[in-house]
């Protein structure tokens, strides 16, 4: 499988603080790939700068081959990259409809008009699940709610390669099944997922490959389970002793293993 | 030419640390609540007729009638904050702030003219008419005076906010609100007092003014859109970005007044700000813009 | 693209109609208006309001939909008036019907006046901004008193006054601030409706999201504010024309853009309709002020009273309160066919 992202040795700096010292890896298309780390491993830093949001010291980021580095975030986007944000972000005094609507800009001219139909904005929202709440601000929507307009706003440029930044955060355990379940079903689709979490078992669970962060470089990557029993990521975490990390018992969707 | 420049020079300077004052308080208003109080012009205006009407009724020296106009101006700001600005809801906070302060800035107005008319005053003291004369130079009295003045105050103001408990939590809610309330700084006293600070430092700025200007309740459109200027120019939240910008364009204006002409030296004074803004959009001294949050 | 397609309780058929009818009649009653109520007072005091109106509605268009606290209109106001001023007298022309076809050159140039300064003032962020555009008000002022080769200074410029009777004289100038108006209103309309009005609303919301969704935000504030200049400059040339003469202070008000902020707030910021409810309540108020208090003061203290109580206690407008009043009480009424509506929850 080809790499459809390539992140290059990155590093950055705020001020005194080394947010990311040398970072790199790369997503194989049409994967699922977990990012994970413990807290300021540097994350969201790489997140923002792989999406423009932040430009990086030094390195490169590639995607599907093209040189993206310190490239715009509407830039990057419109090349096919969508990206949530931890903190959820909505367009509160728009209904979801609207939300929807504004994520069609992104959209190269040719396909814009077809993006922008009423049909295709409602088949977003019924395949997240909100179509009885299309016309309601998504301000007035639960968390659990606001992320998946998030999501289904950035679905409607059809990217070919997502971002998740933490997409099980603050929501309850069914609503976290669902998302697992949707992210394999757009993944079946085609779609390359990037996601970055802390809850372990969902990460286990979904991801086809999992690399692991700590203090600004990547230290571990591979296959969930190996990833599991990683030393270097077991000590990262837990500064060496071995928990229930190592092993278990249920995975993402809540059912025994 | 030469002298007239310097003396241009010097005046700059000596006004310039007046409008400071001013435009020190607006700025930390800023700086800690993300509001632009607009109503600041007209109550330095408040300010000057405290003083006026100390001096003429009363007969207090300008000078010592700040013990009382200060404390007075104070309770001012800590009731403006507390009766309006705290009960703007956070959604668009800024914007409304601007509006609310605007009103309050009209009704101020208003009230100045119901008890004092439009007609011209100006406030009268011995240091008045008298300059010192010194290497060619005629300084007014009352001009070294406010400057030291001014200076007195902004050091005050300084030692207050590095040196003091209060001060701390001041500098500490400009750097980070949520931070500041999270560690158990009380968001809505720290608030009040730096609004009632802000305001409290505009008695000294209106005395002054009031000592070396006519003045009328029409004063402060002129002089809030110059303290906004100088507060932009700064950079917003810097105290001491508008402590140089105020200077700064000041000595430009009088300069200006001297090397061409007085007519066009007020539009220069605003001119500055333009062309500052396109080289350096958010000011000499603001936080560079990040890309996006 | 129509947003109105909607479960919304005030968007059933019903009401749709309703809303068009109330146009259609309001519409009627405004061009009859000078027609039946003759009076000199009145229709100045109507005209007026149209101006005001139109003003309110295209500075709404721009700061309503985007958020941004623009309070520098006045420049394009002031600038469509002495560009107005300017054309007649150099142009030796005759007070007249024809002079009305100025009116919107003065608004082209108003635009173009707000290319430069929406460029320069739209780099910061949003503090920054209001500063600016009040800053650019003052500078404008200034230039007005100081570019005495275009403006006269404050000696100001006479425009060339029409020659008809007494009587009919404001009807020209209410049916001219009438055009204005409509013209103001259906491109705020026509803006609220379409996908580029729906991304200003974006902006409003969460400006750098919109950004990182490809939203060409720089470009499409630059224009609305373009469009807001164009409009404010067009009413500046009817306000020129009607009083015959254009000084500094008249032409580029500070109390002007305080005015026409309230006007939005208290009607609805970011309706189309807002602004119209606010024009009709505040303008007519304030002119009945200024008449009936002599000391300048009391209609100060009671203009700044009314917008602390506007902003204090509805901060949403009485258009957008008016709504969800309503809202809540039908869905109160109706849960069940509400629920209907909805259709079924997945």
């Amino acid at each position: 499988m080809t790499a459809v992202l390539e992140v290059n040795d990155i590093k950055k700096s705020f001020g005194g603080l080394q947010a990311l010292a040398g970072c790199s890896f790369s997503v194989k298309e049409g994967s699922i790939t977990g990012l994970i780390g413990p807290n300021g491993s540097g994350k969201t830093t790489m997140f923002n700068v792989i999406t423009g949001y932040e430009t990086s010291d030094s390195g490169s980021v590639k995607f599907r081959g093209k040189d993206v580095t310190g490239m715009q975030p509407g830039g990057v986007c419109r090349l096919g990259v969508g990206r949530t944000f931890q903190l959820t972000r909505v367009f509160g005094r728009l209904n979801l409809l609207e939300n929807i609507q504004v994520g069609s800009r992104g959209v190269p001219k040719e396909k814009r008009k077809e993006m922008y139909s009423l049909e295709r904005r409602r088949e977003l929202l019924e395949f997240v699940g909100l179509t009885h709440l299309a016309h309601e601000k998504a301000g007035a929507l639960s968390y659990g709610q606001r992320k998946l307009v998030e999501l289904a706003t950035i679905l409607a440029q059809e990217p070919k390669v997502i971002l998740l930044d933490e997409p099980a955060g603050g929501i309850n355990p069914t609503l976290i099944g669902q998302m697992a379940t949707r992210i394999k079903e757009l993944n079946s689709r085609g779609v390359t997922f990037l996601v970055v979490e802390h809850n372990m078992e969902f990460v286990m669970g979904l991801c086809d490959e999992i690399a692991v962060m700590e203090r600004g470089a990547v230290i571990a990557v591979g296959k969930p389970e190996d990833i599991r029993n990683d030393a270097r990521v077991l000590d990262a975490y837990l500064g060496g002793a071995v928990g229930d990390y190592a092993t278990p018992t249920t995975n993402s969707e809540g059912e025994r293993a | 030419m030469g002298t007239e420049i310097a003396k241009a020079i010097v005046g700059g300077v000596l006004t310039g640390g007046v409008y400071a004052l001013m435009a020190a308080g607006l700025t930390l208003i800023f700086g800690v609540m993300e509001i632009i109080n607009i109503a600041q012009g007209a109550l330095v205006v408040v300010g000057a007729y405290l003083s006026f009407v100390l001096q003429v009724h009363l007969h207090i020296d300008p000078f010592i009638g700040l013990i009382f106009t200060m404390p007075i101006m104070f309770v001012l700001g800590v009731t403006i904050e507390w009766g309006f600005i705290r009960k703007l809801k956070t959604q668009n906070r800024t914007a409304l702030s601007i509006l609310v302060t605007y009103a309050i800035a009209i009704v101020l107005e208003g009230i100045l003219t119901m008890i004092f008319s439009t007609n011209l005053k100006t406030i009268d003291a011995w240091y008045v008419e008298k300059s010192l004369h010194v290497f060619g130079f005629y300084l007014p009295y009352v001009y070294l005076f406010g400057f030291a003045l001014a200076a007195g105050l902004l050091l005050a103001l300084y030692i207050f906010l590095y040196r003091t408990r209060s001060g701390q939590s001041i500098r500490a809610a400009v750097q980070n609100r949520t931070g500041a309330e999270l560690i158990g700084i009380n968001i809505n006293r720290v608030s009040a007092l730096t609004f009632g600070v802000g305001v409290a430092v505009t008695a000294g700025g209106g005395m002054i003014f009031g000592a070396t200007n006519s003045f009328n309740p029409n004063s402060s459109y002129d002089l809030i859109s110059r303290l906004l200027v100088i507060i932009v120019l700064g950079g917003l939240g810097s105290i001491g970005g508008s402590l140089i910008a105020a200077i700064m364009a000041l000595v430009i204006e009088d300069v200006t007044a001297v090397v061409w002409s007085p007519v066009w030296a007020s539009t220069m004074f605003f001119a500055v700000l333009i062309v500052v803004l396109i080289v350096r959009p958010n000011g000499l001294f603001g936080q560079k813009a990040t890309r996006a949050q | 693209m129509s947003l109105q397609e909607t479960a919304d309780p005030l968007a059933k058929p019903i009401y749709a109609n309703l809303r068009r009818s109330v146009t259609v009649v309001a519409l009627i009653a405004a061009i009859a208006f000078p027609f039946v109520f003759s009076n000199p007072a009145v229709t100045s005091i109507a005209m007026f309001t149209l101006l005001y109106l139109g003003a309110a509605s295209t500075w709404n268009m721009f700061c309503g939909f985007t958020g941004y606290m623009a309070l520098g209109n006045a420049v394009f106001y002031g600038s469509g008036a002495y560009f107005f001023a300017n054309l007649t007298t150099h142009l030796n022309l005759n007070g007249g019907v024809g002079l009305f076809a100025l009116v919107p050159l003065a608004g082209i140039f108003a635009g173009l006046v707000a290319l430069p300064v929406g460029w320069i003032a739209l780099r910061t962020r949003r503090h920054t901004f209001v500063v600016i555009t009040i800053a650019m008000f003052f500078i404008f002022q200034l230039l007005a008193y100081n570019l005495t080769a275009l403006t006269n200074g404050s000696a100001g410029m006479q425009v060339p006054s029409p020659i008809w009777g007494a009587k009919t004289y404001n009807t020209y100038f209410y049916l001219a601030s009438l055009v204005v108006a409509l013209i103001a209103i259906g491109l705020a309309w026509l803006v609220r409706r379409s996908s580029f009005g729906l991304e200003l609303l974006a902006i409003r919301d969460d400006e750098d999201r919109a950004v990182g969704l490809g939203v060409h935000t720089t470009k499409i504030k630059l224009l609305t504010f373009v469009l807001t200049g164009a409009v404010t400059g067009m009413c500046g040339a009817v306000y020129a024309y009607y009083l015959g003469s254009v000084y500094p202070p008249f032409a580029f008000e500070a109390i002007f853009d305080v005015t026409i902020a309230l006007m939005a707030f208290l009607g609805g910021l970011g309706t189309v309709t807002g602004p119209i409810i606010g024009a009709l309540l505040i303008e007519p108020a304030q002119q009945w002020l200024t008449l009936k208090f002599t000391n300048g003061g009391i209609a100060l203290i009671m203009f700044g009273a009314l917008f602390l109580i506007v902003i204090r206690y509805m901060p949403e407008g009485i258009v957008t309160s008016l709504a969800q009043l309503i809202r809540k009480r039908m869905r109160m009424k109706a849960p069940a066919l509400a629920d209907a509506q909805q259709g079924a929850s997945s």
